[in-house]
């Protein structure tokens, strides 16, 4: 049994657990904290630093920093660190080695496989970057999971016996998060997940910093946004103050130096009351509602019926933020878990369940859903670009849904099926995942010919879409793996039609016996995908009269057979 | 093949309760982890049982269940159709079941249920005529007898039959929705009013109502289109009701973002159909306002833009000083951005342009009205101003009725043609047709590269409107 451990990769800082004993363990890092930050630094004898020490640098050489990263996964974006250039991925990628290091020596043994959270609301490229990430570290990532199913899971595991209904908020630094899940029978059902990928405790950051900024200005007529060594300070004391203003009703920010003006050194002095920080953010608390009302509609589930409410992720310890849950749900939240470790715990849980280290009764089963809606691009009325919905949103996963689709003008022989994630109902607004065609659709007037199109979606995030005539049995598909991308399948090709080549009478009764071994189901499992592979390739050579390569599939095939 | 009941180890008379514990109990033993296979098997029966228990639970389909198991297996498999909306093969289903257990009020009622839904609205009908006949009793037959002759088109027969389920008591949305349109139909606008305002009244705050919030929403655009047309209007009152129910159903409101916006555009044609003296404006700013809460500016800026504006051409329309030209104009440089594509645009702005045009010189005069009260139709329009001072007119209206007479052939709604026919003549004269003499007549006399170009310029055609031409 290879243990898998679990990550929370947050955006401002990175947690790691893994289960000992049927239980969740944070692992400590070689500063002996659970907690390390998610800042990559360099010096400058060009040596990365990660972690607390980068943290503690970037005072002294802002633009030798990066924080934050988590907010860049998957855009088109670089960054710079020192003189060279970085993607988000390999910012995170070295973060990930460097938990990858000192778990290793936490644990005694080098740890290979992970499972690594991220916001619910993370769309497939964000998903498939944080994989990349872990790729690039020396990670193979077993399984992304949500990070409020993570936090759920977490409580769920003490609480097995538990029915109840629990919505977890999770407002972290980067990201914000409604998930619904509900808890029967030592099962936890995701039942909805919706957030705002760009919405987090950092905002609350920036609001205090242009606030201060402004004030600074107007008093002293000095602009500090151009000072990167300002600004670092500022939001250093800025973030600081946002903490303090959770205990207490005033903090004061004082800053010497901060600026000149005609020689002179110029003070930062304010004092932020509480009031006044919560007016600052009260439009970004604002945008906080409409995720949850999706989330109540989606799931079914009204307030009144929830049972619990946890609060996950650091900006749930500002005060207003419980005070708004608590008015607009009107139900009191509750801090049952850590919010610091219950992700990187639950992440945990999850690569227990997998790699087996949590078995039996005590365990957890989990069923979680898909957070985007899938579809086609199809015709309707006049629409040539309307996102027809196969698998909607926040469906229990793993998944398979069909359609039919009806050829659109006459004598239609071909069809592209491209497949899209959104939730816009014009599909070019959505995001594109692949295209394929299906061929051979007999020639008829408009709408006579079926075309069956099937959405397969599997926990490991692997959708497989098929197109089927039912009038002839023809058949193309595509396989749109997230969570691998690089080694995406190459696309397939129709090839129920490889009897009409000339080839073919030479190989019919070795397919015919192929395909009725495979029908047979004495394959062994780890053969089967081999042996359904090599089938198709030895059909494609034969529809395609590549002798060289039909006859190379041909002895595999027979090979394979006589074992 | 398994049952679905069979599958989640199930009697079939199994409540919701025990196919929720079936199911959970299922998915420990067979998780998406270790068999996604089956678990998928399980998770399908588990969701279309519980559709079949919680779906339908309408009066209409809910009669005495009789003994035999066999019955009782394929009246849920009909029910599990009409849940997932297969109403062809529900109703198949149940002639089916018709013939193999006898006519049941239950079997009878589904049949025509799934008739209905399906569009086979003769047959329905005849299902309908059937159970009313045969159950007397039972009020819910007349009323659904009413819809499917409402269905099945005939308009007199329904009214009646309406009229007759009304006065049994039947009050719901769909009953009552569809009772107005056959009023609509019938031109009987009052009755339609008087039956919609009683249903929008009786909307209150339990969940049962806000279930059916679209089908109020449908009441009140419906309640807007039939007022105009009578005497007495209700407006005030509509208008009043509808404030009183955006406000009760808060931010429910966001899942009709696309209702609202329909519906308050359809005040704002309505109230401009109202007398001067309807104090009702005050309500509609009103509307507004609490309609903005959940359906905020910045998130609908094109929704509101056009709201706004069609405010103001409201507004124009009741300003005496101006021609009607303007408000044309109004909705083809202001308004048309949000709502139309280019070509569109471009086909309605030329339309007011070519109106203005044939009015000028006397409708100059209002151009400093446009200038002062409307300055954003001003703005846009500008270009146009500022080339009616300085280019030849007759020469702008010939470049403009060119373009307008090609696109004409295909667009609908223009005003020009309505209003100056003669003009479609001579724009006919500008088009080469070949078919008719199959050369190219030029209207006027050929304009030299190096005469004076015809825009008035004062420069050489060849360096003006000549340029691109070689």
């Amino acid at each position: 049994m290879e243990t898998i451990i679990g990550i929370d990769l947050g955006t401002s800082t990175t947690e790691v657990a893994v289960i000992r004993n049927g239980k969740p363990e944070i692992i400590l890092n070689f500063d002996g904290e659970k907690v390390t930050p998610s800042v990559v630094g360099i010096d400058d004898s060009g040596n990365i630093l990660v972690g607390e020490s980068a943290l503690a640098r970037q005072i002294i050489a802002p633009e030798q920093t990066v924080i934050e990263i988590k907010r860049k996964m998957g855009l088109n974006e670089r960054v710079h660190l020192g003189k060279t250039i970085f993607t988000p991925e390999q910012i995170s990628a070295q973060i990930l080695s460097y938990v990858k290091r000192f778990v290793g020596e936490y644990m005694e043994e080098d740890i290979t496989k992970a499972v690594i959270s991220v916001p619910a609301y993370f769309d497939e490229i964000q998903r498939q970057a944080t994989v990349e990430a872990g790729r690039q570290a020396g990670f193979s990532v077993e399984r992304i999971i949500n990070e409020p199913t993570a936090a759920a899971l977490s409580y769920g595991l003490s609480h097995l016996d538990e029915e109840s209904h629990i919505l977890v908020y999770d407002f972290g630094g980067g990201t914000f998060d409604v998930t619904l899940l509900e808890m029967f029978g030592g099962v936890l059902e995701v039942k909805a997940s919706n957030g705002d990928n760009q919405l987090g405790g950092k905002d609350f950051d920036q609001k205090l910093i242009d606030f201060l900024v402004e004030r600074f200005e107007e008093k002293n007529g000095v602009d500090l946004r151009k000072d990167i060594y300002a600004m670092t300070r500022l939001k250093s004391e800025a973030i600081k103050c946002k903490i303090a203003l959770s205990s207490n009703e005033q903090s004061e920010i004082i800053i010497p130096m901060i600026a000149n003006k005609d020689g002179k050194p110029l003070a930062l002095e304010e004092t932020i009351t509480r009031t006044q920080f919560e007016e600052l953010i009260s439009e970004l608390v604002e945008r906080t509602h409409e995720p949850i009302d999706i989330v109540l509609n989606d799931s079914g589930v009204s307030e009144k019926d929830l049972d619990m409410i946890l609060l996950v992720g650091g900006s749930t310890r500002v005060p207003i933020i419980k005070e708004d849950i608590a008015q607009y749900l009107g139900k009191e939240p509750v801090q049952a878990i850590d919010p610091d470790y219950a992700v990187a715990e639950g992440a945990a849980i999850q690569a227990g369940i997998l790699s087996g280290a949590l078995d039996g009764d005590d365990s957890i089963v989990i069923t979680d859903v898909n957070p985007y809606t899938l579809g086609i691009r199809a015709l309707s009325y006049d629409d040539f670009d309307y996102m027809s919905v196969i698998i909607p949103r926040n469906t229990t996963i793993p998944v398979t849904k069909k359609e039919l689709y009806y050829t659109s003008w006459d004598n239609q022989t071909s069809a592209l099926i491209e497949v899209f994630q959104g939730e816009s109902s014009t599909a070019s607004h959505n995001h594109c995942l692949g295209t394929f065609h299906i061929e051979g659709i007999p020639s008829r007037r408009a709408g006579l010919e079926k075309i069956e199109v099937s959405f397969s979606y599997n926990l490991n995030g692997m959708l497989n879409v098929e197109a089927y005539i039912p009038s002839t049995g023809n058949a193309a598909e595509i396989t749109i793996d997230m969570l691998n991308q690089n080694d995406k399948k190459e696309q397939r090709i129709d090839v129920s039609n490889w009897k009409k080549s000339p080839l073919a009478p030479d190989f019919r009764p070795l397919v015919r016996r192929c395909e009725k071994w495979l029908s047979s189901g004495k394959i062994a499992e780890e053969d089967l995908e081999y042996v359904q592979d090599c089938l198709y390739s030895l059909k494609k050579a034969i529809i395609e009269e590549d002798l060289e390569n039909a006859e190379w599939y041909e002895n595999e095939i027979h090979e394979l057979m006589e074992e | 093949m398994q049952n679905d009941y069979e599958i989640l180890g199930l009697n079939i008379d199994a409540t919701q309760d025990e196919a929720k514990r079936a199911y959970f109990k299922l998915v420990r033993q067979f998780s998406p982890e270790k068999d996604p296979e089956h678990f998928q098997k399980i998770r399908g029966a588990y969701e279309r049982i519980l559709a079949a228990v919680t779906g339908k639970k309408d009066e209409e389909l809910n009669f005495e269940m009789p003994d035999n198991p066999d019955a009782i297996f394929v009246i849920k498999a009909i029910r599990t159709l009409i849940h997932n909306e297969d109403y062809k093969k529900a109703s198949n289903m149940a002639e089916h079941a018709i013939n193999d257990f006898g006519e049941s009020e239950l079997l009878l009622s589904l049949l025509a249920y799934s008739q209905r839904m399906s569009g086979s609205s003769g047959k329905a009908v005849k299902t309908y005529e059937k159970l009313v006949k045969k159950y007397p009793k039972q009020n819910i037959h007349k009323r659904n007898l009413a819809l499917a002759y409402y269905q099945r088109g005939f308009g007199k027969k329904a009214f009646t039959a309406f009229e007759k389920a009304y006065a049994l008591g039947f009050r719901d949305c769909d009953f009552i929705l569809q009772f107005s349109t056959c009023c609509r139909d019938r031109n009987n606008y009052s009755r339609g009013v008087e039956i919609l305002l009683e249903l929008v009244r009786s909307f209150d705050n339990t969940k049962e109502a806000k279930e059916h919030i679209d089908d109020y929403i449908e009441a009140y655009m419906e309640l807007l289109t039939m007022n105009i047309f009578i005497i007495n209007s209700r407006f005030d009152e509509i208008v009043k009701l509808y404030l009183e129910f955006t406000k009760s159903i808060g931010r429910l409101i966001k899942k009709y973002d696309d209702e609202t916006f329909e519906i308050l555009l359809a005040i704002i044609m309505a109230a401009s159909e109202e007398d001067d003296d309807c104090n009702c404006i005050n309500y509609i700013e009103e509307i507004f306002n609490e309609t903005k809460k959940y359906l905020p500016q910045e998130k609908y800026s094109d929704q509101w833009y056009v709201i706004t504006n069609k405010l103001i051409e409201v507004k124009m329309e009741a300003n005496s000083h101006l021609s009607v030209e303007f408000q044309w104009c109004f909705e083809a440089f202001i308004l048309a951005y949000k709502i139309y594509d280019d070509t569109i645009i471009r086909f309605a702005q030329t339309d007011c342009k070519l109106l203005i045009i044939e009015r000028m010189p006397e409708i100059k005069e209002e151009f400093d009205i446009v200038k002062n009260e409307y300055p954003e139709l001003y703005t846009a329009m500008e270009d146009f101003f500022k080339q009616l001072e300085r280019e030849d007119i007759s020469y702008i209206k010939e470049k403009l009725l060119k373009y307008y007479n090609k696109a004409e052939k295909y667009m609908n709604g223009g005003h020009y043609y309505e209003l100056y026919p003669q003009e479609r003549r001579n724009a006919e004269k500008l088009q080469w047709n070949s078919e008719e003499d199959g050369s190219f007549i030029r209207s006027g006399k050929k304009i030299g590269r190096n005469d004076p170009c015809p825009c008035g310029s004062g420069k050489k055609y060849k360096q003006c409107c000549g340029r691109n031409k070689n």
